[in-house]
């Protein structure tokens, strides 16, 4: 536990000019200018770091992997908010109800799904 | 520190009192009471025991067929020692159950909220809190219907339930004001209707009226399997994501007494800390925007630069996706420390700055001090967090009741002393820099080793036929986290191995809309939107 009356600073009215003054040089730091870059430049160049969840799952259109691929009626209990819908050729998933959790695709054998840059189609049908 | 010597000292208290309906569990108390006997074994546990505060109250139902049908669970915590007692409740269908609320006063809204929900009847009646006023359906119990929404009179939602008539208002002075706050107002933030009583100036009484974002996520929830939930846990709210994911991976770890590696639990505890800077820094924001202050800007930006570390980990802005049953999602990808290190530098730098200049204002001070707020009311609203620490009372579950590596870590938690806005503040600011100081710490050691356990790095198919496997545990569990304003976790009971039976969220937030009254007391109206960015609400907390 800290000692409570430490808080209860005071600062001279001087003090915060200067201070003020610093803080308006801020604008002008590189560290907090990165706020403007993030929405011009989404997606492709920004996420330099981490492929894994930026992502959305996609089906390659591999019909034979699909049809060899035993548990792919499992997709459509196992995912969370029910977005997935299988047919005999074709893989089908919502955009709307994805969340990009990353079950499906590890499940999936290799070849069948992926995980693609695309953003998200919101009208998609 | 858990006490186990006292945890003895009760059990047998509690074992020679309750004979076979006693049983412990993992550091839990379980005791099973009748209707009649409620209020006496709650009067003896508060007053000779010293379980002064009660976190949570869940209810169950059982289905026509069983015996006794609803199962109702009160959760009561000592502050003394750290103990949890869960206390059930066997009722029949339309048995009247006693009210806590002589004995803990906020219990109030949650008994109005389960009565509600499962139609169940307790003594006090009052108007419902959540749902539509006429209501025949109830969404938890086993045979609710979801196809209609059945409402015997007229919707009265858009109107404001209570009304401001001499008769309901308890203040007949002619120069007492009562004012409504809407939804759409800057005064309530978007979290609910509120009406505030002024003697003209200062805030003499207010009500709030809850119940109108409906995420039913706990309806959502009990449909799913354990490892879905796992993928949905962490929306109940986007500033404390990591903490609510957590906390639901620690119950299950918990139930089915599941070790994870060193590692993950590092690494969990490094993120649970960086996801409480994100929400302060929002806090603070807030405080300085609705203050019209020019720093929110660059509070903004600085919790951008953490929301930065989060997406280069996992992905997700705000923290999503980084706990597993067993460990977590990923190890650290390469570069990730030395970008956490420049970033504590320059907040540990800057924070200072922001705060000498905010605290030199005149126009800050005023706006967030106030009359100062008791601690045993507090106590009695059953609030907890920074609001509660504000107010001087020491209590943190991280020291209380330290998990993973929290008991070898060198940290503190600040204190206030009046209770006010300005306390609030403080103490925000001041856990950013402690968190810092958590972090780096555990960074500094990082153990080896694997993220997570070899059992649990299997797909979902693997898993299920694994958890099938084991024992499914009988009793109810809860466990809960620090979260950023306040207590949180999961009260879960399970069905079969996977599938849970009732699954009841307790939020901070729910709690601290009802205890608004105490904190609001003798404040000027210009002053009450900042006294809640201080408390740090979030709506999708508050409603069910």
């Amino acid at each position: 536990m800290i000692l409570n009356k430490k808080f209860y600073t005071k600062v001279s009215y001087f003090r915060t000019l200067w201070n003020q003054q610093q803080i308006k040089k801020l604008a002008g730091d590189k560290v907090f200018k990165a706020f403007k870059l993030f929405k011009t430049e989404w997606p492709d160049k920004v996420y330099f770091y981490s492929p894994r969840l930026k992502r959305v799952p996609k089906f390659t259109g591999d019909t034979k992997a699909l049809s060899q691929w035993k548990d792919s009626k499992v997709c459509e209990t196992l995912c969370p908010t029910q977005a997935i819908k299988v047919t005999a050729s074709a893989f089908i998933i919502d955009d709307r109800g994805c969340i990009a959790c990353g079950l499906c695709v590890e499940l999936a054998p290799p070849g069948v799904l992926e995980m693609t840059t695309e953003p998200l189609l919101l009208h998609r049908s | 520190m858990f006490n186990w010597k006292e945890f003895d000292k009760a059990k047998e208290i509690l074992g020679h009192m309750g004979g076979s309906r006693y049983r412990d569990s993992w550091g839990q108390h379980h005791l099973r009471v009748r209707p009649i006997d409620l209020l006496d074994w709650i009067k003896f546990l508060k007053e000779d025991l010293d379980y002064l505060t009660m976190t949570e109250i869940a209810s169950l139902d059982h289905g026509a067929a069983a015996p006794f049908r609803f199962e109702i669970v009160y959760h009561l915590l000592n502050m003394g020692t750290h103990q949890r007692l869960n206390l059930h409740l066997i009722v029949d269908s339309g048995e009247k159950i006693p009210s806590v609320a002589e004995y803990y006063p906020h219990a109030e809204w949650m008994e109005r909220e389960q009565a509600e929900m499962l139609d169940l009847n307790f003594e006090r009646k009052q108007a419902p809190l959540i749902l539509p006023v006429g209501q025949l359906n109830f969404p938890l119990r086993k045979d609710a219907q979801f196809k209609e929404w059945p409402v015997t009179e007229a919707s009265k939602l858009p109107l404001l339930r209570f009304n401001p008539n001499k008769s309901e208002a308890p203040y007949p002075e002619e120069s007492y004001q009562w004012k409504r706050f809407d939804l759409t107002s800057p005064e309530t933030m978007g979290n609910f209707e509120w009406l505030v009583c002024f003697d003209p100036v200062k805030v003499v009484d207010s009500k709030v009226q809850i119940g109108f974002h409906h995420q039913g996520l706990e309806l959502l929830l009990q449909n799913k399997d354990i490892l879905q939930i796992l993928q949905l846990a962490d929306k109940v709210t986007l500033s404390a994501a990591p903490h609510y994911s957590v906390a639901w991976t620690k119950t299950i770890e918990d139930m089915y007494r599941i070790k994870i590696p060193e590692r993950a639990q590092a690494l969990r505890i490094v993120f649970l800390e960086l996801s409480r800077i994100a929400d302060h820094l929002t806090v603070l924001q807030s405080i300085c925007f609705h203050a019209d202050l020019g720093e929110y800007r660059f509070l903004l930006n600085a919790r951008e630069k953490v929301y930065e570390l989060f997406e280069k980990y996992s992905g997700f802005r705000h923290g999503l996706g980084i706990a597993k049953i067993g460990g977590v999602q990923d190890d650290l990808p390469p570069g990730w420390i030395i970008e956490y290190q420049t970033v504590a530098e320059v907040l540990s730098k800057k924070l200072n700055l922001i705060h000498k200049s905010l605290i030199g204002q005149e126009k800050f001070r005023k706006l967030l001090g106030g009359e100062s707020v008791n601690a045993q009311s507090v106590l009695q609203g059953g609030v907890s967090g920074p609001a509660m620490r504000a107010a001087g009372l020491n209590f943190d579950l991280r020291k209380s009741q330290p998990f993973y590596f929290y008991q070898d870590i060198d940290f503190d938690i600040p204190v206030g002393i009046h209770g006010t806005g300005y306390d609030r503040y403080l103490i925000r600011l001041e856990e950013i820099f402690q968190s810092l100081r958590i972090i780096t710490q555990v960074i500094d050691n990082l153990p080896l080793g694997k993220v997570v356990d070899e059992a649990f790095d299997q797909n979902y198919l693997e898993l299920t036929a694994f958890f099938k496997r084991l024992e499914t545990p009988k009793e109810w569990h809860y466990s809960a986290l620090e979260t950023p304003s306040g207590e949180g976790g999961f009260l879960v009971q399970l069905e079969s191995q996977l599938k849970p039976s009732r699954i009841k969220i307790k939020t901070p937030s729910f709690v601290m809309a009802e205890a608004l009254p105490i904190f609001v007391k003798g404040l000027r109206e210009e002053q009450l939107k900042i006294c809640l960015a201080s408390l740090g609400l979030s709506r999708w907390e508050i409603d069910r």
